[in-house]
This record gives C-alpha cells, sequence and structure tokens, in this order.
C-alpha cells in the first residue's frame, strides 16, 4: 500500500497524473481511506482555481495590450511604418 | 476563423514555412494570437507590471529576429514560452538550478514520520478572499519561488500545457519537472495553510 509522504509526491508533482491503472487505483484506495491525504489533494486542486482566477485573462490589460501590439509592430517591423 | 482555430493553424507545414522565411503577415498573426498569453505568463512569474511589459516587447522582438532558426518541431507558442523563460531568467538573473537544496523539501519531510505517515496532517484553512486579496496572498507566498518553478506552475495551471510541451519551453526534463511542481505547489499550500489557520 502506498504511504501518505508517496501519495504527496505523485500528486504535488503531477506524477498521479501519469500513472497507469494499477498504480492509479492504489492511489485511489489510499484516497479513499486517508482523511489527511484526502485534504492535502483538495488543497492542491484548489490552489490550481486559485492561480486560474488571479492569473488568468483580465479586462483591465486589453488597453495595454493594444499598446504593447502596436510597439511591438513599430520596433519589428520599422519598414512598415514607413510604408504606412 | 476563431483566435483558437487561428492558433492551431499555427502547426500546419505551410504555416511553419512562412514563418522561417520571415514573412511579416505570418509573424503579426503570431504576436496577436499569444501577446496575452505571454504578458499574463510575465505577470504570473513575478515581473510587475513594467518589467512584464519589457519582457514581453523583447521576446516578440526575438521572436521576429530569430523565427529564420524556427524548425517547427514543437508549436511555435512552445517556442515563444521558451524565448519568454530566457528573458525572464536575464531579467531576474537569480534562476536557480532545478535540483538545488530548496528550503520547501526540509519543511515537507517534517510533516511526515519515519514510517512515511502523516505526523504533520494538512490543516483545513479559511482563505474566503476577495479576489484582489488572494492576488496579494499568492504573490507574498511565491515571492521566494524561482520563475521557472512559477512558469512551470503557470504553464500547467493556467495554460493547461502538457507535461511535454512545459518541458520544452522551459528545457527541463520530465523529472525536473515533476521537482519544479512539487515545490511550487507545496510552498503555496503551506504558506496557505499558514495564513490561514492563523488568521
Amino acid at each position: 500500500m502506498l504511504k501518505c509522504n508517496e501519495v504527496s509526491r505523485l500528486l504535488a508533482s503531477g506524477e498521479a497524473e501519469e500513472l497507469g491503472w494499477w498504480h492509479k487505483l492504489q492511489l485511489r484506495m489510499h484516497l479513499l481511506l486517508c482523511t489527511h491525504c484526502r485534504r492535502y489533494a483538495a488543497q492542491l486542486k484548489n490552489l490550481g482555481c486559485m492561480v486560474r482566477k488571479v492569473w488568468g485573462p483580465s479586462l483591465e490589460d486589453r488597453r495595454l495590450l493594444r499598446q504593447l501590439e502596436s510597439d511591438i509592430v513599430r520596433e519589428g517591423f520599422p519598414r512598415s511604418e514607413q510604408g504606412s | 476563423m476563431s483566435l483558437d482555430q487561428t492558433r492551431e493553424s499555427f502547426a500546419d507545414a505551410a504555416f511553419v514555412a512562412r514563418i522561417q522565411t520571415g514573412e511579416e503577415e505570418a509573424l503579426l498573426a503570431v504576436v496577436h494570437a499569444y501577446l496575452d498569453q505571454i504578458f499574463r505568463a510575465a505577470r504570473g512569474a513575478g515581473l510587475n507590471q513594467e518589467q512584464a511589459e519589457d519582457v514581453t516587447q523583447n521576446t516578440f522582438l526575438t521572436f521576429i529576429q530569430t523565427a529564420g532558426r524556427f524548425e517547427g518541431r514543437s508549436h511555435v507558442r512552445t517556442w515563444l514560452f521558451g524565448i519568454l523563460y530566457r528573458k525572464i531568467a536575464e531579467e531576474r538573473r537569480q534562476v536557480k538550478k532545478a535540483q538545488q537544496i530548496d528550503d520547501i523539501d526540509e519543511t515537507m519531510e517534517q510533516r511526515f514520520g519515519t514510517n512515511g505517515f502523516w505526523l504533520q496532517p494538512p490543516r483545513e484553512a479559511n482563505l474566503d478572499l476577495e479576489d484582489e486579496e488572494i492576488r496579494d496572498l499568492i504573490e507574498s507566498c511565491l515571492a521566494t519561488a524561482t520563475p521557472r518553478q512559477r512558469l512551470a506552475f503557470l504553464l500547467h495551471e493556467v495554460e493547461g500545457m502538457d507535461s511535454r510541451e512545459i518541458c520544452n519551453a522551459l528545457g527541463v526534463s520530465v523529472t525536473n519537472l515533476g521537482v519544479l511542481l512539487y515545490r511550487v505547489r507545496n510552498r503555496l499550500r503551506e504558506c496557505l495553510e499558514k495564513w490561514g489557520v492563523e488568521r
């Protein structure tokens, strides 16, 4: 049977997503029986939700991005500016 | 054509050839399609707004200047994130090697007994916060994380990239990527738990 420290490593490193069916079953069994690892797994999952919320697309960035894009075009393609 | 369809079409051999020859229209399409993701990643990697703007601009200028060297073996997005990572590393000049000792490893070891079971199990933390407060808290928790750890986490969680693509972009092995994710997730979890339990 998997130990808690092995479960924490599999979950946090992302190795859990790559496991074969037998090891995946062992992991599921452990999570079914172990409250602490279940809480740990839920907290890791919540980290993903939190960073998607704060690092995901934001409306305030739109104007800034338009300006940035025109700066890149001006610097990256100096000839097209001369032509326009 | 939607932006997602446009991004998918970037993998076509014909489009790769247009990038390699430096065709302006093709390069501009890439800039337009990935500007927001690259800027977001620069911010997520811990740069402030001004630094993120500079790094984003430099990333695309390098992309435009070196497009002839793009071989098309990976998706153009992977190539861009690779350039971004190197620019952030230059900006920060504090990139640690993925395998160096990290204090989070010791913290995690202390949580388990010699039998491998929890000695200090995770605690329930109260994190009922506004988005802005969460943003600040995550920033302070990840202040000591390396840009590579933060980017690995961001590319996985926010951009939904698979392991192979992240490894290509950051120039790390699958094992190293596992170490990066293990450390950054545990660092953040430990910090949020401490904050949420003590508030």
